[in-house]
């Protein structure tokens, strides 16, 4: 999937920034000079301020009035530019439409025919009727009618465009034009409406106008995906980007609105169900089948109307395309049940006629406007009306649809498709761009309209039914299906609905399906896909008891133990109640996270028997260590990390109450492992000491032994913080001897009180306990400003931060406040921990490892996606952060703006205003990320020139993108393959391949792996007297590796896996070849025809001779 | 064979043993230049360009005696001394006879075999090994340093107590005492020169005569102008980039 040249990348990625600057450049350079050349004759002599116009004056207090600030205008100005629609199409298309015009008049009139008629007819010379019968009967309808009707085809009665695009709101690039035909009378009967013939009579004048008008493409497609109405879709020219879709409707006032009303029947027979009760059948209304007749009765009327309100409002017709353009990215106009854009457009129109919107506002004001409103209203709950309706009809339509929004006849629910899940989940999406809009941050315009928010993405848990289509019966009464008649599968999917909210409860906070229709000849097969999004409450979702009613409460509780079957049972809580409840048990925090899946599967499996994919947590799969079993109950990294951080605080407490001369304030941690973002944290358990290595001042020693290398322990870093005092000696060397003698006198109180086991050594103090190792080291600010120090000139003190200094500041006293940080980010966002975990085992296994993106940098990254007004609702899972992560990643414009990654809201707004405004200034002296923080007064001290390098953000991007592809189809059911592949590296491209002997990887066990059957067992940890501190920290090919880079990195880069990698990559430099003899430019090159070439042989060499008995061979591309 | 030459330098082989086909190209010549160097005497001093990383001093003059006894070997100070990288390094070798060097020119391949170069597995293991310290000698270093500090402590103390009234009667201002001098340190001072920055705008009538509030009202629409350009920057650098294709 990643199968692009890296060599090609990094240069591609070098040209490419080159470039860009300078064009922006070019562009601002092009604009000033102008500006300049015309503001000559208006500046006065003599001063340097230009007089500002009164045009200029009006703009920018109009700025200041009717929009957010100044960038979201030139945004949004800009982005209509994008969508507006080209003239050249518009033309191309205005030619097209008199043509046609001219054929539907010109339409044969045919002879009269009926349905039973409809066969192919064999006969050498056909008439023109027999022709039309014998395309026609290529169409099989799948509509019956319980008469054999006549048809009278005849050229239409009128022809018109209508829908957005006629009032000029509908956005580009592709034109999509509606038209609407009005059928003629003579083709209709007084009866029509009943037991679908018009529906029959309508589909068969589609397959008129399609036998006889002119376009490239031609097929039937579904008007919004309602399975009772199709439409002719048309391209007209060569032109992909103009779309035509023809509406038959009927004549003028031929059937009157009333009789479509959603207490009337129109159906009267068996035409979609066999097996019905007749004396039901003929009783119950036809909700549905009304609406969709009622959609064509009233298309003319409502859409007449709605052009004379919006017609001479250039404003709200902007604001139109921006709110498409929103919903678009949304993917909520998508399938059956959708927000469409024509129902919007019609809300629009309801808002000018309630004057929540008038003809004086911006576009900006317009939009907000409208999402206030939705944002406010809850539609399920409040009816409204386009014209003047009573009541009585009000009532009517409100006892049966979720969503009632009367067109101007007051017959037709306008949203009598829409799903009420749908109107939820808008109303939110409402509340969060009023919001995005007053946070007034720069990114809200692009998070509002110019990210795409993938179905997929939106949910924590996507249930795809689809296998099990078509979907069964269930147990819904006759009735209930008969007033839905034609549209059987709304019903269904609402009752699949119904059932897992009752299962879920309070667990999800949205439930909504996705119906996608398409066109077919068989009336079962309309339904192609069905999905389920749930998004799940992260504070309910997770417990473990599903409290259900008392058992007092005999028949609420006899209700609840059928619904939930063999699980319930009856239990009495701590309060003393007793009630029946499912108890759902979990050790693990994977576990608890697995019971939202669980209950979906009850429901799905055990109760409706129904086939269906759920992705919810099939990446954790990454997180869990397959080849090491713990000796405590293990989900993923979470609850290694869990226990070292339980183990930590007690060691750390210990430390504080020792007596030392001065009081330890603080012991902080700063590894990854104690924040729970290390996939592959130390495990604690008891270490046997090797077989034949010795130990030396109560440390094991390294050697080598039949196995290999000894399992890679990883070191837990901490910190410890002293009192203030002004005691320390003003002499480097001392302060750092002191320093020593601290540690020295923890260790030996440590082996007295506690008999705990530590080492000391110059800078650092390792201490064993409970199966891990801890390493401490001293916070002395006396020992930064020592080196520090120096003399101006005037011979004043100064203090000159060196790269020793900066590194020691940044280490020991800036990352434990990034650390406290993240925990705390952690603690209020459980899915942070493990969803880092996943993002470090995949950019680790795309072979990019510390050296190109550190570990806390990206730490950082995803902790400011948790941290932005993200568009999203919280990531309750892992897996869901880890695909916001991707896109994310792939659509971070660091080269344009820093990352913000403001813990506690510490940075205030102005802050960040100020700091982003001198990021700006100074962009190309600043590192590529840059990160900005109040831990660190904006300096970005995580990331510098080179690490992350641009070329490697860029790898990054590309990798996610192509991950985030294939993921999103795998999600929506396009696609279907094995998710190791997304972890394993693509070896092309490199220039030379080292491979590892895996026995010498002391991380061999933190591999991704599927065998199960290689699993070591750890065992608890004992403690013992006098315990050797074991082998930590040693991994020889890590070692291996910094040699290598110290050595050569001038001439290459190297890509290893730090997880268990047994291969190394390598790119040559790719500026790094040939060159003129100079003193300079000899550095491992060999000299050929009096020119200097890199000695490429000699360096593989080197390699072997380096890596003695830890390469297993090198291979040369 | 020919040995290969360019600009005076002689290009020298540098195998790990004889039987290898892959080399590194040494590039050496004989040491000159105007004045004199003691480490580097004229005539016995060889200048060896593209040593590799991992060879030391002492790996050099291993190899190089195979030519005549040598006297020493030095490496060229990098100019860059960043700890974490190491890279190919030039040096001298001085010979203690002028034949050995003559020899040495007239080489064409120099052999590492009889040099121990420790390297790959076992070097790491040693390398981890060699760090782990005895705490009872580490104490020990430490008592001592401290000790010698203290000395030197005190003797310092004492003669600077000897010098707070000079020859001439004039006191010395420390910053101990009754009345302590303001400590020269550069922060002060422009802590200082704030303060009287602050000191002086506060004493400024602001919004008092008419051409100040006409001044203030031009600056705000300067202002306004200047975020409106701003973001026209920022617009036309997201326009160059592609960004407004919202599909």
């Amino acid at each position: 999937m990643d199968s692009m040249d890296e060599d090609e990348d990094t240069q591609e990625a070098q040209t490419s920034l080159v470039l860009k600057p300078k064009r922006a450049k070019n562009l601002l350079g092009n604009k000033l000079k102008k500006v300049k050349y015309s503001d000559m004759s208006e500046k006065p002599k003599g001063k340097g301020i230009k007089i500002p116009t009164a045009e200029e004056l009006n703009n920018l207090r109009e700025t200041e009035n009717l929009y957010n600030n100044n960038l979201f205008r030139l945004q949004i100005s800009e982005l209509l530019k994008e969508v507006q629609i080209k003239n050249k199409r518009k033309t191309s298309f205005k030619n097209w439409f008199e043509s046609f015009k001219e054929s539907i008049q010109s339409m044969p009139e045919l002879d009269d025919f009926t349905l039973s008629e409809i066969k192919e007819i064999s006969k050498k010379k056909r008439t023109k009727t027999e022709k039309f019968i014998n395309s026609v009967s290529k169409y099989p309808c799948y509509l019956k009618t319980d008469q054999d009707l006549t048809l009278k085809l005849n050229k239409p009665e009128e022809c018109e465009c209508f829908g957005l695009q006629e009032v000029n709101a509908s956005p580009g690039p592709s034109l999509n034009i509606n038209i609407r035909v009005n059928m003629p009378r003579s083709y209709f009967n007084v009866k029509d409406f009943v037991n679908n013939r018009y529906l029959v009579k309508r589909f068969y004048y589609l397959l008129y106008i399609l036998e006889n008008v002119d376009a490239v493409k031609k097929d039937l497609t579904l008007h919004e995906d309602v399975p009772l109405l199709p439409v002719l879709n048309l391209q007209p020219t060569d032109d992909v980007k103009i779309k035509v879709n023809v509406y038959v409707v009927p004549p003028k006032n031929y059937f009157k609105p009333a009789r479509f009303l959603p207490s009337i029947n129109n159906v009267k027979c068996h035409l979609f169900m066999d097996k019905h009760n007749e004396e039901v059948l003929k009783e119950t209304p036809t909700v549905l089948y009304n609406a969709a007749i009622a959609h064509d009765v009233t298309l003319q009327t409502n859409n007449d109307y709605i052009q004379t309100v919006l017609n001479d409002y250039p404003n709200i017709q902007d604001a139109l395309k921006l709110l498409c353009v929103w919903l678009n990215q949304r993917e909520l106009n998508v399938g059956f049940g959708g927000l469409k854009p024509s129902l919007l457009m019609s809300l629009v129109v309801f808002l000018v006629g309630v004057k929540k919107i008038n003809k004086m506002m911006s576009a900006y004001q317009v939009v907000r406007n409208v999402w206030c409103f939705l944002a406010d209203t809850d539609l399920t709950a409040f009816p409204i009306c386009l014209g003047d309706c009573t009541n009585e009809i009000i009532e009517s339509f409100k006892e049966n649809f979720s969503v009632v929004f009367l067109d101007y006849t007051g017959c037709f629910n306008l949203a009598a498709f829409l799903s009420s899940s749908i109107a939820k989940k808008i109303s939110r999406e409402s509340q969060i761009a009023v919001k995005q809009l007053d946070s007034g941050k720069m990114e809200s315009f692009q998070l509002l309209f110019l990210n795409k928010l993938p179905f997929c993405l939106q949910y924590d848990m996507v249930v795809d039914i689809s296998p099990a289509l078509p979907l069964p019966k269930f147990d819904i009464t006759d009735k209930e299906l008969w007033k839905s008649v034609g549209f059987e599968f709304v019903l269904k999917v609402k009752y699949l609905s119904s059932m897992l909210e009752r299962a879920l409860h309070e667990r999800a906070v949205h439930i909504v399906p996705r119906i996608e229709t398409r066109y077919s000849t068989e009336s079962d097969k309309c339904l192609e896909k069905l999905l389920i999004g749930i998004n799940v409450n992260a504070e309910k979702a997770f417990n473990f008891i599903e409290k259900g009613p008392a058992l007092s409460d005999h028949i609420e509780a006899e209700k609840f133990r059928q619904f939930w079957g063999e699980l319930s049972s009856d239990r009495r809580f701590r309060d003393g109640s007793t009630n029946v409840a499912v108890y759902f048990k979990a050790n693990t925090v994977r576990a608890k996270r697995n019971i939202v899946k669980r209950i979906v599967k009850f429901v799905l499996n055990d109760k409706l028997q129904l086939r269906s994919k759920i992705h919810y947590d099939e990446m954790d799969e990454f997180v869990i260590n397959k080849r090491l079993k713990a000796p405590y109950p293990v989900g993923t990294n979470e609850e290694t990390c869990l226990k070292a951080m339980a183990i930590s605080d007690e060691l750390g407490s210990m430390i504080r109450k020792t007596q030392t001369s001065l009081i330890v304030t603080a012991v902080l941690g700063v590894s990854d492992t104690l924040c729970l973002t290390d996939p592959c944290g130390p495990i604690a358990s008891n270490i046997k000491p090797e077989v034949n290595g010795g130990s030396v001042c109560g440390r094991r020693m390294a050697n080598e032994n039949s196995d290999g290398i000894q399992r890679y322990l990883k070191a837990i870093d901490l910190v410890i913080h002293l009192e203030h005092s002004s005691k320390w000696p003003n002499d480097l060397q001392a302060v750092r001897y002191i320093k020593t003698s601290f540690y020295l006198e923890i260790s030996s109180q440590l082996k007295r009180t506690h008999n705990i086991s530590s080492v000391v050594t110059q800078d650092v103090l390792c201490v064993y306990y409970k199966g891990l190792v801890f390493r401490f080291t001293l916070y002395v600010p006396k020992e930064i400003a020592l080196l520090k120090k120096g003399t101006t000139e005037l011979g004043a003190v100064q203090y000159l931060g060196t790269a020793d200094t900066f590194q020691m500041e940044r280490d020991l006293l800036i990352l434990p406040r990034i650390m406290a940080g993240l925990r705390g980010l952690q603690y209020n966002n459980p899915s942070f921990g493990a969803s880092c975990g996943l993002i470090k085992k995949w950019i680790r296994s795309q072979l990019i490892d510390h050296s190109h993106i550190t570990d806390i940098q990206v730490d950082l990254l995803n902790a400011s996606v948790y941290l932005r007004d993200s568009p999203y609702l919280e990531s309750a899972t892992p897996q869901i952060a880890f695909l916001r992560f991707l896109q994310y990643l792939k659509e971070l414009q660091w080269d344009l703006q820093p990352v913000p990654v403001n813990f506690n809201g510490e940075l205030s707004k102005e802050d960040l205003l100020e700091l982003e405004s001198k990021f700006q200034q100074n962009r190309d002296k600043l590192a590529p990320l840059y990160f900005l923080m109040a831990e660190d007064k904006g300096e970005s001290v995580f990331t510098n020139a080179s690490s992350p390098s641009q070329q490697i953000l860029i790898r990054l991007q590309q990798l996610a993108d192509a991950a985030l592809t294939s993921l999103t189809r795998r999600l929506t059911g396009d696609a279907d393959f094995d998710l190791y592949s997304l972890f394993a590296p693509n070896m092309e491209g490199y220039n030379l391949i080292i491979h590892l002997k895996p026995e010498v990887n002391a991380r061999r066990y933190e591999s991704i792996g599927s065998n199960k059957e290689g699993q070591v067992l750890l065992e608890p940890f004992v403690q013992k007297e006098d315990m050797d501190i074991p082998l930590f920290d040693f991994n020889p090919v890590d070692l291996y590796l910094d040699e290598l880079r110290r050595n050569y990195s001038e001439y290459a880069t190297f890509f290893h896996n730090s997880y268990g990698g047994n291969t190394i990559g390598i790119l040559w430099d790719p500026l790094e070849n040939e060159c003129e003899f100079k003193v300079t430019n000899i550095s491992g090159r060999k000299l050929v025809d009096q020119k200097l070439v890199l000695n490429i042989d000699a360096f593989i060499e080197d390699f072997y001779l380096l890596g003695r008995d830890i390469v297993k061979w090198i291979e040369k591309k | 064979m020919v040995n290969k030459q360019i600009n005076n330098f002689k290009v020298m082989q540098l195998r790990y043993s004889s039987k290898n086909s892959t080399y590194h190209e040494l590039f050496i010549k004989e040491h000159s230049l105007r004045h004199k160097e003691e480490d580097k005497p004229l005539g016995l001093t060889l200048f060896v360009l593209n040593i590799p990383p991992y060879i030391t001093e002492a790996h050099m003059k291993d190899a190089f005696s195979e030519f005549g006894n040598i006297a020493s070997v030095k490496f060229q100070e990098k100019e860059t001394n960043d700890k974490r990288r190491s890279s190919f390094n030039n040096g001298y070798v001085v010979f203690s006879k002028r034949s050995g060097l003559l020899k040495c020119l007239q080489a064409s391949s120099i052999s590492l075999e009889n040099v121990q170069i420790k390297a790959g597995l076992s070097k790491y293991i040693e390398q981890y090994n060699n760090s782990i310290v005895n705490p009872e000698e580490l104490q020990k270093e430490i008592t001592t340093y401290m000790k010698g500090l203290d000395k030197k402590e005190q003797k310092k103390d004492k003669s600077e107590s000897e010098m707070e009234v000079d020859d001439d009667g004039w006191t010395v201002v420390t910053k101990k005492g009754r009345n302590p001098g303001l400590a020269r340190k550069e922060s002060v001072t422009i802590k200082l020169e704030e303060k009287m920055k602050e000191k002086s705008k506060k004493k400024e009538l602001k919004n008092f005569y008419t051409f100040q509030i006409r001044e203030s009202k031009m600056k705000n629409v300067i202002e306004l102008r200047k975020s409106y350009e701003e973001a026209k920057k920022k617009v036309a650098l997201m326009k160059a980039s592609r960004k407004f294709k919202p599909y």
